[in-house]
């Protein structure tokens, strides 16, 4: 047991090490004005230093990096966060919508491995922040993604899960309107560091036990089932409610392994 | 021959074509780049195709293309390198071996920010669906497919509501065609046509007040697919049962729509008691929406006597027995230099039918009798409406907007009475001409001030002429030739009104608002009557009792002001209204100044719930119908008569709420208003066995408390929702009988029960409920009470996307009634062949054949009892075609 521990320090140790030289390498940020849904008035916000790159979210308008380092990242959202970590290629997020019955402790942290999507590039160009950005898409998760990347950035920087561009995502939108991020702000070789509250939700803590992506969804599957039999139930007499996919309103309305992926 | 074989060189790496690059790169450092980016571009610069490199820094690229590219190699913090390369043959390998990139020295160091100035527009308030990711191609219309929309629920009556809001406005591509009434354009229009569905929260009917006015209105826009537009589509219906019942419906709805022009037509016919009008009523009746942009805000359809009596106390589909016919024309055309014009005209013919037995007893100071009546009543009724709107819209942020509104209504009363088995006919006729002109004019000062002016003319006129059979006028004038009276009515009302309102936002928790203007309303309103013996002769008798002659003027001068704040939990409201009103009702004046304050005061709180309170004093004032002097005949053996001069009514009224908890989880909620009105008309009621003789009379002091509490709760194991309902209402009031001392009554209503509703997302639905009201009458007179009980049970069958069936049950139960109870139950099954585009529907109504129903009711003198005869059994089939 004492080795054990020994052990676990040592590993520690070594992720400190990595970490303090992780943060001192500078960063690059990017700024989004940001709708999900009935939301807006949302930011969404990226920083990376090509190790591990967060993203989050922050709904203060107002807000930029710069205020929010001032504010102390108080606006950000404490559900909707994630690292991409380079090197392993997975990606974490919080773990935050679990159904009243399972039993705690439960793990905050679920992870999966991002492969690159299947992106389609196409010829059409236009300007963004100065550079030459190109339209490219594709299908993700249920859901029709277009994005205008430029390659001119020399880094590879993308908004939440949309892997496997050569380049920097300044703009993505689903076809539905559902989701668009538009980049208003790009800081190059930033000076900041890793803001702390945001790694506080990956610390050695949350992370201990990673919940499977698969099981992330199950739970939330189970939640949101739940909701839809209320908000059916909480009709008045006599109104119907065709009944959609439970997960309309979610970022991933279906997933890769289920065979047939349900649409209205 | 070279030539040859080098095409047949091309061709061959046409069709077998890859070409292969391949690398290892390397940092400035001597470490390998793992996922460096590696793009091929052409000469323009666009991608081809791309890698990363691998984690030793090799990579392999793959293309069919042919000719002279660029490789693109790049890292982070690393001069981008690159390199030339060009493949002509097939299968060629291009190995560029060990690529190094240097260390970017400028760009390490330098923080640089790029920003956008200009800001981004995110549609604020606004959230717009695409139609067709929820969409599975069975939706028949429109509002099948909102009904998918998260957040939208469609009502019984087809009125929408987002969240807890009803929807007051659904636009075609900005333009609207049918203001209150949309149900006509969701519940019709195919919604294949559609392209986006967009959600207008905070929206304002006049584009310039947006963001200035106070609202919460919600509105929808629908947005058609490019190859829609200027394209002819709609619906086709067509239901009947069986030759034996002889019932049938046909309704066909085209529209056209562009950015320019909208064209809507519908028509419509049915015997199958479907009260189609519910969609044209809005244009009917004059709008009396208390907003800046309307002034007359108590102006209704002028009507002096009821030859018609419909039946309101269960529905249409159970009682009305008609045969209606209404065709709409819909009209909107764009200009090009910011002209609107819109054009909607009605034209509508509806007969109702209503069979109603009834039962009377009349008990009072030793007066005693029983009256037992049969009646059937039949009106026809023919409307024409007209109604002419235009729009200018200003470049200085302004716009004008005038309508002009025509309506002439033609009704036609065959009404067959049997009084205690004598045979009583009322036949008449009663027409109304109305002509209303509205202008508008709306200045945006700047985006948190506006200016609104607004002028309105109305015109009624409406006579009537009708005939009675009947004995009433031999006990009145003591005259046993008396057979038949004969009415002639002729009421008019002319009404003007201008007002001038200012609106100030100063934020978006604070506003104001002023308004002055002046209403001035003149009234004329005369009557005759007239009677006859069998041979139809005049028999003259002193009717100076029976003869109006009025011309009544009331000016009201006002002034309101109006201010609202709202921070993150309470909201404040306070209105105050003063009113200069003077009156000249034939010749004899009055004036007075009143003034009603109102405030309300709102909390909100998540944890420990909400509540309001508000509390308001105001002035109405009596109309014409309460101030004629002498009789006017009412029809059904009834006079009416004034003994009140022109009259203010002051009232108050405080009334409280509260509310805790989620409406999907778990909610409570309750409510309690109290009113008081501090003079009332009432009446003094001169009672015979064969007639009565009503006189208004003006009372002090009635009340009326009211309250409702409902507590729902969603049960996790039954996966349904449980709701208990229970509302109390208590008023007390004061009459008169036979000139006699007032007689106080109190009158009292408790109901309570309760709902269930599942949420299961299966193939099977349930909704339950049962209700008790207990009504009590006490008074110095007489007391009683009863117990009326109702129930429903219903499911709701989808056995796949195509076939639906529901099932409904209803139960009645009217205490103090001989007939034990009443049930219903309707069967519909709907069948969607959604590759035709059509759906077919099998309906049974009143499976179970009730054909009548009985409930009982009684105030201070008097215990009634009424039949009412119901549609009986039959099943429609019906088809309904989209084009």
């Amino acid at each position: 047991m004492q080795i054990f521990g020994h052990i676990k320090n040592f590993i520690f140790f070594i992720l400190l090490i990595n970490f303090n030289f992780v943060n001192s390498q500078s960063k690059n940020i990017i700024e989004y004005d940001y709708t999900f849904a009935h939301m807006q008035n949302i930011k969404s916000f990226i920083i990376s230093d090509q190790t591990n790159s967060y993203y989050f979210f922050a709904s203060d308008p107002k807000a930029s990096y710069k205020t929010l380092v001032e504010s102390d990242f108080t606006s950000v959202n404490p559900y909707h966060v994630y690292d991409y970590n380079y090197a392993n290629e997975n990606i974490y997020q919080r773990v935050y919508t679990v159904p009243q019955n399972v039993k705690q402790p439960i793990s905050k942290i679920a992870s999966e491995k991002l492969n690159n999507l299947n992106w389609k590039i196409t010829n059409e160009s236009k300007q963004i922040l100065g550079y030459k950005a190109f339209l490219a898409t594709t299908n993700f998760r249920g859901r029709e993604y277009l994005v205008w990347f430029t390659k001119d950035l020399n880094i590879e920087i993308f908004p939440w899960k949309l892997k496997g561009l050569p380049g920097v995502i300044l703009e993505f939108e689903d076809k539905d309107g559902f989701i668009k991020g538009v980049a208003k702000t790009i800081s190059l070789n930033s000076n900041d560091e890793f803001p702390k509250k945001v790694l506080s939700y990956f610390s050695k803590n949350a992370s201990e036990t990673v919940m499977p992506f698969k099981k992330l969804i199950e739970l939330e599957n189970e939640v949101l089932q739940e909701d839809m039999n209320k908000a059916i139930a909480a009709l008045p007499p006599g109104v119907q409610y065709e009944v959609p996919n439970i997960r309309e309103m979610s970022l991933e309305r279906s997933f890769e392994w289920q065979t047939e992926p349900k649409k209205p | 021959m070279k030539y040859l074989c080098l095409l047949f060189l091309i061709l061959i790496s046409k069709i077998s074509a890859q070409t292969k690059i391949s690398g290892i790169v390397f940092l400035e450092n001597k470490q390998p780049a793992s996922r460096a980016n590696v793009i091929l571009t052409d000469l323009k610069d666009n991608i081809i195709t791309f890698v990363f490199s691998n984690k030793d820094g090799s990579f392999l690229l793959n293309t069919s293309n042919f000719g002279k590219f660029n490789l693109q190699i790049s890292a982070m913090g690393h001069m981008k390198k690159s390199i030339p390369v060009s493949f002509i043959k097939k299968n060629s390998v291009i190995d560029l071996k060990t690529i190094e990139l240097e260390t970017d020295k400028v760009k390490e160091i330098k923080e640089v920010v790029i920003t956008r100035t200009t800001p981004i527009k995110l549609k604020k308030d606004t959230i717009e669906y695409n139609a067709q990711s929820f969409s599975n191609g069975t939706e028949q219309n429109v509002e099948e497919l909102l009904k998918k929309i998260p957040g939208i629920t469609i009502q019984n009556d087809g009125k929408i509501k987002f969240g807890n809001k009803e929807v007051e406005r659904v636009m075609i591509e900005n333009d609207d065609l049918f203001e209150r009434g949309y149900q006509t354009l969701t519940q019709n229009m195919p919604s294949k046509p559609l392209d986006k569905i967009q959600i207008l929260k905070n929206y304002s009917k006049n584009k310039l007040l947006k963001n200035i006015e106070d609202t919460e209105r919600i509105a929808l826009n629908l947005t058609l697919k490019e190859d829609a537009k200027g394209k002819w589509f709609g619906n086709i219906l067509l239901a009947s049962t069986s030759y034996k019942e002889d019932m049938r419906q046909g309704k066909i709805n085209v529209m056209n729509f562009t950015k320019r022009q909208k064209v809507y037509l519908l028509m419509n016919a049915n015997n199958l008691g479907l009260n189609e009008m519910k969609g044209v009523e809005y244009l009917i009746n004059p709008s009396s929406e208390n907003e800046v942009e309307n002034v007359g805000t108590n102006i209704n359809t002028l009507s002096i006597i009821n030859l018609h009596q419909k039946n309101f106390l269960f529905e249409d589909k159970r009682t009305n027995f008609n045969n209606d016919k209404l065709a709409s024309l819909n009209y909107i055309y764009n200009f090009k230099t910011d002209w609107k014009l819109k054009f909607v005209t009605i034209f509508n013919d509806i007969e109702n039918r209503n069979y109603i037995s009834s039962f009377y007893k009349f008990n009072y100071e030793g007066l005693n009798f029983n009256n037992i009546e049969d009646k059937t009543w039949k009106q026809n009724n023919r409307n024409i409406v007209g109604k002419l709107e235009l729009l200018k819209d200003f470049k200085n942020d302004s716009n004008i907007l005038f309508y002009n509104k025509v309506s002439s209504l033609n009704e036609n009363n065959n009404n067959i009475f049997l009084f205690n088995e004598q045979l009583n006919n009322q036949t008449g006729v009663n027409q109304l001409f109305t002509n209303e002109n509205k202008l508008v004019y709306t200045k945006k000062i700047d985006s948190s001030k506006a200016l609104v002016a607004v002028a309105r003319y109305i015109y009624q006129h409406r006579p009537y002429n009708f005939t009675d059979e009947n004995d009433v006028f031999q006990y009145i004038i003591n005259n046993p030739n008396a057979k038949k009276l004969n009415q002639v009515i002729d009421s008019k009302m002319n009404f003007g009104g201008a007002k001038i309102s200012y609106l100030k936002k100063y934020s978006d928790n604070r506003s104001f608002e002023i308004q002055l203007g002046n209403e001035i309303r003149k009234d004329q309103l005369s009557s005759e009557l007239s009677v006859f013996d069998l041979y139809n002769q005049r028999i003259n008798f002193d009717n100076r009792q029976f003869i109006n002659d009025i011309n009544f003027m009331q000016n009201n001068l006002f002034a309101q002001g109006k201010y609202h704040k709202k921070n993150k939990r309470w909201s404040y409201g306070v209105t105050l209204l003063n009113q200069l009103i003077s009156s000249d009702l034939n010749d004899d004046k009055t004036s007075g100044f009143n003034i009603s304050p109102s405030i309300n005061v709102g909390y909100e709180n998540r944890r420990t719930g909400n509540f309001s309170l508000n509390a308001g004093r105001k002035f109405s004032t009596a109309s014409i119908n309460d101030m004629y002097i002498n009789y006017i005949y009412q029809g059904n053996r009834n006079f009416k008569q004034s003994d009140v001069d022109f009259s203010i009514l002051p009232d108050y009224n405080v009334g409280f709420s509260y509310s805790v908890g989620e409406l999907m989880s778990e909610y409570f909620k309750f409510n309690i208003n109290y009113f008081r009105s501090e003079d009332y008309l009432s009446n003094n009621m001169i009672v015979n066995p064969n007639y009565t003789f009503n006189q208004v009379i003006l009372v002090k002091n009635n009340s009326t408390l009211s309250s409702n509490l409902e507590l729902r709760k969603y049960i996790k194991f039954l996966k349904s929702r449980i709701s208990i309902i229970g509302s109390h209402m208590l008023s007390d009031y004061e009459n008169s009988i036979n000139n006699q001392p007032l007689i106080k009554t109190e009158f009292s209503n408790l109901k309570t029960g309760f709902e269930m509703k599942s949420g299961f997302t299966g193939f099977v639905n349930y909704e339950l409920g049962y209700e008790w009201a207990f009504n009590k009458i006490i008074s110095e007179v007489n007391s009683n009470n009863y117990k009326d009980q109702k129930g429903f049970i219903n499911f709701y069958f989808s056995l796949n996307s195509v076939l639906k069936i529901e099932s409904f049950v209803e139960y009645y139960k009217f205490g103090n009634t001989d007939q034990k109870t009443t049930q219903f139950w309707d069967v519909k099954v709907n069948y969607n062949y959604k590759k035709y585009n059509f759906n077919v529907y099998l309906q049974g109504n009143n499976l179970l054949n009730s054909n009548s129903i009985t409930k009982y009711s009684i105030n201070n003198i008097s215990e009634s009892l009424y039949t009412q005869r119901l549609m009986p059994l039959h099943v429609v089939l019906g088809i309904n075609k989209n084009f």
